[in-house]
């Protein structure tokens, strides 16, 4: 098929939604998939308004009688979308492990980690994602003082050093 | 005796989180108690300064699935830690002592 066959086939599958035995199935893949949740727990992980739609429109209609294998292919990459573990913004574990010792760094990003899981389900994972990214810019500057700390330790004795052999 | 106000308040916390006391635990504490959060970076940094002066000790725990994996570096304070934080405590309650907060406010 297509592109453009597979577009129109979405937009012509999209009028038509689910039969019982597909919702049967989104609900198996919920179920089965981990982390284990249920579709009312589902409802709080899902934050694209795109997919709880899906969800609710197959949920409300699943009298329909029509199904094509596309809008089956369709809602399982989305409910997969949707079950699947939120994840934290990855480059905050970059600067985190660039700033603090390595032991230091992967309990400051562990931490983060276990606020970020805690916040998904709290807000929503574009939400926990955002206040995950302030709590890592907040952390810069007090980690940053403590390298730049170091370094003029670090360049003082060399430069006490290096005093002492040429005089 | 030579500690800042964040981390008199980081060793307060890992005394009373004891011993239990790690980055969010520490945060979530210091949120509850003092009214303010300070960031994962400035109680570390705290942290780092503390076991320089030989104030706290680290040890790690098991990486755990929601943390992503990562380790937890539980803190406990020394001997030395726990009688700079008392003589801190003692140095605050003396110098309470004789204020006159009408006259300042006036």
């Amino acid at each position: 098929m297509s592109k453009k066959n597979m577009e129109r086939e979405l937009l012509f599958c999209d009028n038509h939604v689910l039969t019982r035995a597909d919702i049967d199935h989104i609900i198996d893949t919920i179920k089965n998939s981990p982390p284990h949740i249920s579709i009312a727990e589902m409802q709080k992980y899902t934050v694209s308004p795109e997919a709880r739609a899906v969800l609710t429109e197959a949920i409300r209609r699943f009298e329909y009688e029509r199904v094509k294998p596309v809008i089956r292919k369709r809602v399982e990459s989305q409910i997969n979308s949707i079950t699947a573990d939120p994840l934290p913004p990855a480059w905050a574990a970059s600067v985190l492990t660039l700033l603090a010792g390595s032991r230091r760094a992967e309990a400051a990003i562990g931490d983060l980690n276990e606020r970020f899981a805690r916040e998904c389900t709290e807000v929503g994972p574009s939400r926990a994602r955002l206040l995950y990214s302030v709590r890592t810019v907040r952390s810069i500057w007090p980690l940053l003082q403590r390298v730049l700390v170091k370094v003029g330790v670090w360049a003082a004795i060399i430069s006490g050093v290096k005093r002492y052999f040429a005089g | 005796m030579d500690i800042g106000v964040l981390e008199q308040h980081v060793l307060l916390a890992i005394v009373a989180l004891h011993p239990d006391a790690y980055g969010v635990s520490i945060q979530d504490h210091i949120q509850r108690r003092a009214g303010y959060e300070p960031s994962i970076g400035s109680i570390y940094a705290a942290v780092d300064r503390l076991e320089e002066k030989g104030f706290v000790k680290s040890r790690q725990g098991e990486p755990t699935r929601e943390r992503g994996g990562r380790r937890k570096l539980h803190f406990t304070v020394t001997a030395a830690g726990q009688s700079t934080l008392k003589e801190s405590l003692r140095a605050i309650t003396s110098l309470q002592r004789g204020l006159r907060w009408r006259e300042l406010s006036a």
